[in-house]
């Protein structure tokens, strides 16, 4: 029991914060139902040892896809009573699309992981379609920097998608 | 990289140059292969960030960190796995039960093993899409043979209700024994320990099948 514990904690402390804001996303905040699903991954997890074998890589991946999916389930069981036919989760309601919206989430957990200044330059020369001029001038540091840190930021992006197994 | 235009490969995949700077760099690029690497590098980037959902993107460039928790979902997982292991036990126990009572029917000790028990051998899957593995151990008991067995479904729980039954065939086509069925709802091992009155040397095979009778998993004794 104590190499149980010990993998499960493992596991929570490693990937539970990740998952945690995953359910809290698609259950539109609603922490009951974050909690119950992000306990049932991580007890699907602890049953297939395999997933978190490190010669497979990050099983983030598979973690949010499982989180998804129980949610799809949850949210398919409740359809199924008439008192909650009403409710709406546009972000489930397109299985067909879970590859997609994974890995869109696996590409904000990976932005999360970046440095503060890497976030910045990213925000500033591709989310705001800044010129590297403008946005020296917005950040207030000189031309070079912008591009050096653009440079490690795409590098750090890329070591920190390919963790999480999402390859262009 | 010792370039004057060492970085320039990642505001260039970003669209981040201003003309001039562009022009310099792409009129290097021709002759540079280091930098040629690195644009091939960084060429996929632009369309994974241009997939951030909608509304996310605040949250994820200002880092901020997800939010802990409630409460640690540990002691809650804990105390699944803990009834989980129970509730095996205790259907093997009832097995077990039922088996000394068919042998009881036989007239003989269920549990009398008259040989060394041999080598529990795995049954072969009727295809690469079956979703389950099983192994069994076949023993001469008296009035019979003693099956141990033990089936792992290894497919996704998506919370429908699945029964499997293990069969026993007799050669010359007989009618099958149905040696009792369980039902998959957990991935941890079901164990079965159950006689059937047929020497060993009778069994064709074990067959596990599932509730519309479709053989999933094939041992030949
Ligand atoms: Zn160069």
């Amino acid at each position: 029991m104590g190499a149980d514990e010990q993998l499960l904690r493992v596991l929570h402390d490693e990937h539970a914060p990740a998952l945690w804001g995953y359910a809290m996303r698609l259950t539109g905040g609603d922490a009951g139902r974050a909690q119950d699903a992000v306990q049932e991954t991580l007890l699907r997890a602890w049953r297939h040892p395999d997933v978190l074998d490190d010669g497979r890589g990050s099983p983030r991946p598979w973690l949010f896809t499982t989180l998804r999916n129980v949610l799809i389930d949850e949210w398919r069981a409740r359809k199924i009573r008439p008192e909650v036919v009403t409710d709406e989760l546009p972000e489930l309601s397109t299985p067909d699309h879970a590859d997609a919206a994974v890995q869109s989430w696996l590409v904000a957990d990976a932005l999360r992981q970046l440095s503060p200044q890497h976030r910045e330059v990213l925000l500033e020369c591709y989310y705001r379609g800044c010129s590297v001029a403008q946005a020296a001038q917005r950040l207030g540091v000189p031309p070079g920097t912008v591009k050096s840190r653009t440079y490690y930021a795409l590098r750090a992006l890329r070591l920190a998608l390919e963790e999480r197994g999402v390859t262009a | 990289m010792t370039d004057g235009f060492a970085h320039d490969a990642a505001p260039y995949v970003l669209g981040a140059l201003g003309p001039e700077d562009r022009r310099a760099f792409e009129e290097h690029l021709e002759g540079c292969a280091p930098c040629q690497a690195e644009v091939r590098g960084f060429a996929g980037l632009p369309g994974l960030l241009s997939r951030l959902p909608a509304g996310e993107l605040p949250a994820a460039l200002a880092g901020e960190a997800e939010p802990p928790g409630p409460v640690s979902v540990v002691p809650a997982v804990m105390a699944r796995i803990r009834s989980e292991r129970r509730s095996r036990t205790r259907r093997a126990v009832l097995v077990a039960a039922a088996a000394a009572v068919i042998a009881g029917a036989a007239g003989a000790a269920a549990t009398e093993v008259l040989d060394r028990p041999a080598a529990a051998v795995a049954f072969t899957p009727a295809s690469a899409e079956v979703p389950a593995s099983a192994e069994a151990r076949l023993t001469d008991v008296p009035g019979g043979t003693r099956i141990d067995m033990t089936c792992r479904y290894e497919g996704e729980l998506d919370g429908r209700a699945r029964e499997y039954v293990l069969l026993a065939v007799p050669k010359g086509g007989g009618e099958p024994a149905r040696l009792g069925s369980w039902p998959v709802l957990t991935a941890a091992d079901y164990g079965m320990v159950v006689v059937v009155p047929m020497p060993r040397g009778q069994i064709d095979r074990l067959q596990v099948t599932n509730a519309t009778g479709r053989s999933l998993l094939t041992l030949r004794p």
